[in-house]
Order: structure tokens, then C-alpha cells, then sequence
């Protein structure tokens, strides 16, 4: 038994050690969300989903923001419409990222009709479906929900609770992304993407899509995936969602200026999103009322950028993007 | 509880040191942590679930008793109806209940008539399948006085619950299992290091394999209509391997950690993969079970149409199919996969003769390989009803691989590098396999050098660490 005891403890050691040194490791490219999981506490955010995480990107504002005297440093801490639309889960993280004594942040919120409405199993039970059964919300179950500590480097909590992998994927994940660059860079490849999760929280999706064409193709391929799948069909409206964005609105104006933003986004998607929920552009009006907070409408904007699916900006929209809300948000402050 | 997660990793340690060192001194003792350590093991799902295992295992000895006290035959007989009653109505109840209802609404409305029932709102609770036939067996055995039904319930609880086999099998067998609860266990090093090899290997099958299997055959089967003939043709084969690696995995890891603890158990596959025609394939595939329908049911019936001549094994061998079809789940897509196992079974019952006479005319190892070949990929093939969510789905996806499309390229299926992962552990797992096929299970290596057999473990570790996958799946097995 000692033998036993001795050897296996020897090897439990040795693969907690392994572990140990696994997680320091970790950065944004383990993962879309363990970068801004690892990050301390922040002054001022980007919030919302998929939209928001990959198309706002901090560094770029803070340039802006810069260049106009300002010191803001903003932190991209949206996720994905399955992870973070607006509710208690998502609530409860954003309250566990802000610090506790900022006064002066900004926090802009990305709002489309998506992230106030809650998902069906399939369009043929939207009738019967309870949008406001908050036992059955999505996050509760994935990785924001599971948590408990939202800072720290490496966050072993996020590892431990919603990290699906051997730690050792960390590593294979640096080297992947390592080849993916390589591959990209000599051409080598067609097709695919790969993530990079940046300091600042910004997640990039690099493609080795190159050619305007390709990434048309792509992106109507895309498009007709999710009109497919019927997706907007699959969505309903959740007072309680609803709800939860004036609760997170008015939790944020305690510690700074709160803006909402209504991303621009392929005309196929504005159209399901109006079929989806028609009267959406009248409750962010209603809320910016409400609590006194700027609301900027992009939808019209939409043939200005480029989108890899129809949802999400390429890199290139998302820096014109970033400095077009940055603009606006100076704007709005000089008046 | 899982056995890939947090929670197990700390439970198994916990209840392994509190058996050797805590309650080692008393048999009795050791049968009550076992009992305590296989409810919270259950319970950790849903603490609901406990009752009715409580319920099933009180009923089953009571019961048991009964028959073992009774000599006269109806009276015996009459006890074990009502065994299988509770058992078979519980498993009704929770399990085929809903099934049959829809199935009846359906018949009714077809021929005109509209009829109302409900439904029942239930949870499949994980494993019924399992220990409700471990426990049935048990009856069955007393009443046939193969056994002496135990007056010692702690040995019986903890024969119905034993937490490693519990949710997914190997289903036991009391003439097997309940003597190893009676004995005082002495600790061997030998014995639970082979225990640990077992798991190790049971968890690379599950983490690695299976689980990362199960990212792309989801993709495949929940999206079949947007992929071309040689993909679904490949998501059918990986999801073989898929199937093999998750229940063998877990199998392994039952065997394995009953051995920590001093238990044999038996075997419930062997490497099925390399079996030379179907009948011989289900003497190696999910063996607990198809021992036991053949000798619960296939050989009773068999027994009792016996004048029939050749037509009562046929029939034994449909009937005991298509109820190892059904056993699976309250689905049409499991009554055809067992239907399809007992016709290719009963027709190479039918051709023995002519097959012997080809094989002596062959080469024997051309005819080996063909009747490898040729067994998998019909297993392979029939394995798209067990996966399809429906029987219309099933045909589709059929007709989606015979198509032009066949003869393409399969996709390139996101996330490109892990695809291309699973497909070398695939072709590097199928050679282990039958490099080890002679042996009890892959990693019996004690023979080797330290060195070596060490190498090996870390080489096992450290493919773990780097490409399982964890919260994705459970066990597929713990839903039947």
C-alpha cells in the first residue's frame, strides 16, 4: 500500500505541477474568452455580445479618445449572444469587472434585438417557449455562469469550472495559432480563421480569406446558413431580458457614462432582426430617455463596412467602426 | 457524477482512502462506505434518483427472499412475475411511457380517431437501464435457484449500486458480483496498479478519442443535409469509433477502478472492431448485455418453440435483437438497428454450412479480412439509426451518401487541426488495438521494463493533458 500510496502521489504531484505550469501560459490565444476572464478590474467597458467583442476594439478608441485629451482606457468585455446577453449572469460579471471606485469610465453597450430575447429550442415551440423563465436562460449554464472570480492571471476559476480542454490544448493552441500565421503569411492555406483574444479584450478573428470576392462568397454562404437554420424564428422577446439591460444600464451610470450601441450589420440581418422584432429601435429610444443616455443607431450605416458573415465586421470595418463611436462619443460630449 | 470531471477526481481519492485506511478492518463497514459512496455518486445527478434505486433494490430483495423461503412453484413463480413487474413497470414509467403513448395517438389518428392522452413530464433517470436488469437478473436467478437469495442487505445495496458500474454497466451478475461483497477484500498492489492502467486507459479513450469524435460527428448528423456523400460516409465511420471509445472507455474505467477497490468485474467488450462476421461481433460488443438477453431470453424462447426446428432460432434471435434495440431507447431508430443485427445474424445462422465450404476454398486470410471488412462496415452503416434522432432522418442521410457527392472530397470539418488529430489517433488507436488484441485489455503491460511501461504512462498522460476534451459529452451510454 505504501508503494502504492507513494507512487501515485509522486504522479498526482507531478501532473498538478505540469498544470501549474500550463495555466501561466494561457493568453489570448487559448481561447476566445480567457484573456478577458484575466484581466484586473476595469474603469471602462465594451459590453454586449459577438458583434461587440470583435467589432469594437479598445486600443483603437483609446487613440481617439487620446488625440482628444481624454485618458480613458476601455476594456472589450463582450462575449458572445449565447454568453452575455443582457440578464442576471451577465449582470453579475460586469459588476465583478467594473472597479469599485471609478466615477469617470465609459461603458458602451452593444443592443440588437437578439440580446434582450431568449432562444427556443426549435421555431416550432416559440409559441409555447417562455422567453422570462430565467432557469432556462442559456449563460446559466456556460462559462459566465459558472463562475465566481471574473479577474486574476491566469483565472484558474474560469480554467477549472468552462475551460473544455486539457490544459495542454494552451499550448497546442499557441502553436496552432503560430502555424496559422505561417500558413497565412506564405499562402499556403485557403479558407479557415482562427482567434486572437488581445490585451484589451478585443477578440480577433483572423481568416485566411484575402480576395473581396472570397469573402463575399463567404459571407452569403453565411447568410444563408442562418436563414436556414431559421434562427430569428427561434428567438423571442424576454421582458426580463429587457428588464436586466435597464438594471445593468442604471448600475453603470453609478460609475460613469453609459452608451448604447446598435451595430451596423449586413442588410439581410437588419431585415430578419426587423421581422424579428419590429418596435426594437423604439425601446433603446425609450430606455435612452429613461436613464438620460446617448443611443447611437448605426443600421443605416450598414453598406459603409464589411462583414465576414453578415454579423461581424473583417478587421479593417472594425477599426472604422471604432473610431467612428469614438468620434461620436466626443462629439456628444463637446455638446 | 461524471467520471471524466472535478468532482470524481476528488471523490475517488476520498472514498479510496477511507476504504483501505478507514473502515479496511470490517468487511461490513468497508459494504456500507461502498453504499454511501455509490448514493452520493448517484445522487450528485439528481438526489430524486435515489429513491427509486432505494425502491428497485428494497423490492428486488424482499422479493428474493420470498421466492428463496417458498418451495411451492406458483407461489415462486407468482413472486417473480411481480419482481419483474416492478422492475420492467418502472422502466415503462420513466423510460418507454411517453413512447408508446405518442405511438398509439399516431395509430389512432391515422385510422381516423382522435384520441387524448398526456404525456408525462419525467426525467430519464441516468443508468435505469442498467441496474434495473442487474437487479432482475438477481430474482431470475433465485427463482431458478442458480443462487441463494442474500439476507445481508448491505451486500445487496451495494451489489445494485456498486458506483462503478452503476450508470453504465458492465451489467453484474450476483453469482458473480455478491460473493466478492461477502469476502473481506485484502489490498494488492498488483492488482489495483492494473486497476489504475485500465483507467488510464479507459479516460484516453473517453477524453480523447471519443470526445473529440463527438465534435465533429455532432456537426455531421445535426447538419447532414449541408454535407456532401464522402462526408457523411466519413461522420458514419468516426462515429464508430466515437460510440467504441466512449461505452469501451467507460467500461474500462469501471473494470479498473472496481479493481482499485478489490472487485472483479466482468469484461464487457473485446475488441469487437476485428470480429470476423456480426454473430461473433455481439459476443465482443456490450457483452454484459447480450449474455444477459441470451440467457434471460433468447435461450427461453428458444427453449420453449423448440419443435419449430431451425424457425425457433430465428425467432429467439429477432425477438432477443430487437429488444437489444429497444433497450437502447424508446425510438424506432433503435428497434431497426436491432432489427438489422438479428437479420444479418440470422441469415449467417442460415448459411453456415455454405460459408464453411467458401472458407475452405479460400484463402484463409483473404476470407478473414473480407469477414473483418465486411462486418464493420455494416455495423458502421446501421450505426446512422442508432445516432439519427428519427427514422426519416436516418433515410435522409442515407440518401444524402448515395448521391454524386460520394465520390468528392470530404470537408474539411472547423476546427481544421483537431480534425485532422482525431483522424491520426483514429488510424494510431485501430493499430494499438489489434497489436493488443490477444490480450485482457490494451495496456496489460506489466511484463515490460519499468522504464518502458513508465514512458508509456506519460507518453498516455501527456496525450491526455494536451488534447482531451472535457465538459463536452457525457458518457453516451448513461442516457439508455
Amino acid at each position: 500500500m505504501k508503494k502504492f500510496l507513494l507512487k501515485s502521489g509522486v504522479l498526482v504531484f507531478i501532473i498538478l505541477m505540469l498544470h501549474f505550469l500550463l495555466a501561466q501560459l494561457a493568453d489570448g490565444s487559448t481561447d476566445p474568452y480567457f484573456e478577458k476572464l484575466s484581466s484586473n478590474r476595469q474603469e471602462s467597458l465594451i459590453l454586449g455580445g459577438s458583434r461587440a467583442s470583435e467589432g469594437l476594439i479598445p486600443s483603437v478608441m483609446d487613440s481617439v479618445f487620446t488625440a482628444n485629451g481624454s485618458t480613458t482606457k476601455l476594456f472589450n468585455f463582450a462575449f458572445t449572444n449565447s454568453d452575455s446577453p443582457y440578464g442576471a449572469v451577465y449582470l453579475n460579471a460586469i459588476k465583478n469587472k467594473i472597479k469599485s471606485r471609478s466615477g469617470n469610465g465609459i461603458f458602451i453597450l452593444s443592443v440588437h434585438p437578439w440580446n434582450i430575447s431568449s432562444l427556443a429550442k426549435d421555431s416550432s415551440e416559440l409559441d409555447s417557449f417562455d422567453p422570462n423563465d430565467e432557469s432556462k436562460f442559456r449563460e446559466n449554464k456556460l462559462a459566465l455562469g459558472k463562475m465566481h472570480f471574473f479577474n486574476g492571471s491566469p483565472n484558474y476559476d474560469y480554467l477549472l469550472s468552462s475551460y473544455d480542454y486539457g490544459w495542454g490544448n494552451i499550448l497546442l493552441k499557441k502553436l496552432e495559432n503560430g502555424m496559422f500565421e505561417y500558413l497565412a503569411k506564405s499562402s499556403k492555406l485557403k479558407g479557415g480563421a482562427w482567434a486572437y483574444v488581445h490585451e484589451d479584450g478585443w477578440l480577433e478573428v483572423k481568416s485566411m480569406l484575402s480576395d473581396s470576392t472570397e469573402i463575399a462568397e463567404s459571407m452569403m454562404k453565411k447568410i444563408e446558413a442562418y436563414k436556414k437554420r431559421e434562427i430569428n424564428h427561434c428567438y423571442k422577446y424576454s421582458s426580463l431580458r429587457y428588464d436586466y439591460l435597464k438594471k445593468t444600464i442604471r448600475k453603470l451610470k453609478e460609475h460613469g457614462k453609459v452608451y448604447l450601441v446598435r451595430f451596423p450589420v449586413h442588410e439581410e440581418i437588419i431585415s430578419f432582426e426587423k421581422e424579428m422584432m419590429p418596435e426594437f429601435d423604439q425601446l433603446m429610444e425609450e430606455l435612452s430617455v429613461e436613464f438620460d443616455v446617448d443611443y447611437f443607431n448605426f443600421v443605416s450605416d450598414s453598406k459603409k463596412y464589411n462583414y465576414s458573415d453578415g454579423n461581424h465586421f473583417i478587421k479593417s470595418s472594425a477599426v472604422k467602426f471604432s473610431i467612428e463611436v469614438a468620434n461620436r462619443i466626443i462629439d456628444n460630449n463637446e455638446r | 457524477m461524471l467520471f471524466n470531471s472535478l468532482a470524481f477526481a476528488f471523490f475517488l481519492p476520498t472514498v479510496f482512502l477511507l476504504y483501505w485506511f478507514a473502515v479496511n478492518k470490517s468487511v461490513r463497514n468497508q459494504n456500507l462506505l461502498l453504499i454511501l459512496a455509490s448514493y452520493f455518486f448517484y445522487g450528485w445527478w439528481d438526489w430524486r434518483f435515489l429513491v427509486l434505486i432505494f425502491f428497485s433494490s428494497i423490492s428486488d430483495y424482499l422479493i428474493s427472499i420470498q421466492i428463496g423461503k417458498n418451495e411451492a412453484q406458483k407461489k415462486r413463480y407468482r413472486l417473480l412475475a411481480l419482481s419483474v413487474l416492478i422492475n420492467l413497470g418502472t422502466l415503462f414509467v420513466f423510460k418507454y411511457y411517453n413512447f408508446f403513448v405518442d405511438n398509439f395517438i399516431r395509430l389512432f389518428d391515422s385510422i381516423g380517431y382522435h384520441l387524448d392522452a398526456g404525456s408525462l413530464n419525467v426525467i430519464l433517470p441516468v443508468g435505469i437501464s442498467f441496474y434495473t436488469f442487474q437487479s432482475m437478473s438477481y430474482t431470475i436467478d433465485v427463482y431458478r435457484k442458480d443462487i441463494q437469495p442474500t439476507k445481508d442487505l448491505p451486500v445487496f445495496l451495494a451489489y445494485i449500486s456498486f458506483f462503478p458500474q452503476l450508470v453504465a454497466g458492465p451489467i453484474e451478475r450476483a453469482s458473480h458480483l455478491i460473493p466478492q461483497f461477502i469476502k473481506k477484500r485484502e489490498f494488492s498492489y498488483d492488482y489495483a496498479v492494473d486497476g489504475l492502467r485500465r483507467v488510464l486507459w479507459g479516460f484516453f479513450k473517453k477524453v480523447v478519442i471519443a470526445d473529440n469524435c463527438a465534435v465533429f460527428v455532432n456537426k455531421i448528423f445535426e447538419s447532414y443535409p449541408d454535407y456532401a456523400g464522402s462526408t457523411l460516409v466519413l461522420g458514419m465511420f468516426i462515429f464508430a469509433f466515437q460510440l467504441y471509445c466512449d461505452f469501451s472507455g467507460y467500461s474500462d474505467i469501471a473494470i479498473g477502478t472496481a479493481k482499485i477497490f478489490g472487485f472483479d468485474i466482468r469484461e464487457n467488450f473485446r475488441f469487437p472492431y476485428f470480429s470476423e462476421n456480426v454473430t461473433d461481433f455481439w459476443r465482443r460488443w456490450h457483452i454484459s448485455l447480450s449474455s444477459w438477453l441470451r440467457d434471460y431470453l433468447y435461450t427461453p424462447i428458444a427453449i420453449r418453440t423448440r419443435d419449430w426446428g431451425t424457425k425457433s432460432i430465428l425467432f429467439a434471435t429477432m425477438v432477443s435483437f430487437v429488444l437489444i434495440g429497444f433497450w437502447h431507447g424508446a425510438n424506432w431508430t433503435f428497434v431497426v438497428f436491432g432489427f438489422l443485427q438479428g437479420f444479418i445474424i440470422s441469415y449467417e445462422l442460415l448459411t453456415r454450412n455454405q460459408r464453411k465450404k467458401i472458407k475452405k476454398k479460400m484463402n484463409k486470410n483473404l476470407y478473414k479480412w473480407i469477414g473483418i471488412i465486411s462486418t464493420f462496415i455494416f455495423f458502421v452503416a446501421s450505426l446512422v439509426f442508432f445516432r439519427s434522432e428519427s427514422l426519416s432522418d436516418a433515410m435522409a442521410y442515407f440518401s444524402g451518401i448515395f448521391s454524386k457527392s460520394l465520390f468528392t472530397i470530404p470537408s474539411i470539418i472547423s476546427p481544421m487541426f483537431r480534425m485532422m488529430y482525431v483522424l491520426i489517433f483514429i488510424l494510431v488507436f485501430i493499430i494499438i488495438e489489434w497489436r493488443r488484441k490477444d490480450k485482457e485489455h490494451v495496456l496489460q503491460i506489466e511484463n515490460l521494463s519499468a522504464i518502458k511501461r513508465w514512458f508509456i504512462y506519460s507518453t498516455i498522460i501527456c496525450l491526455i493533458i494536451v488534447f482531451a476534451r472535457f465538459n463536452a459529452n457525457d458518457f453516451i451510454y448513461f442516457q439508455f
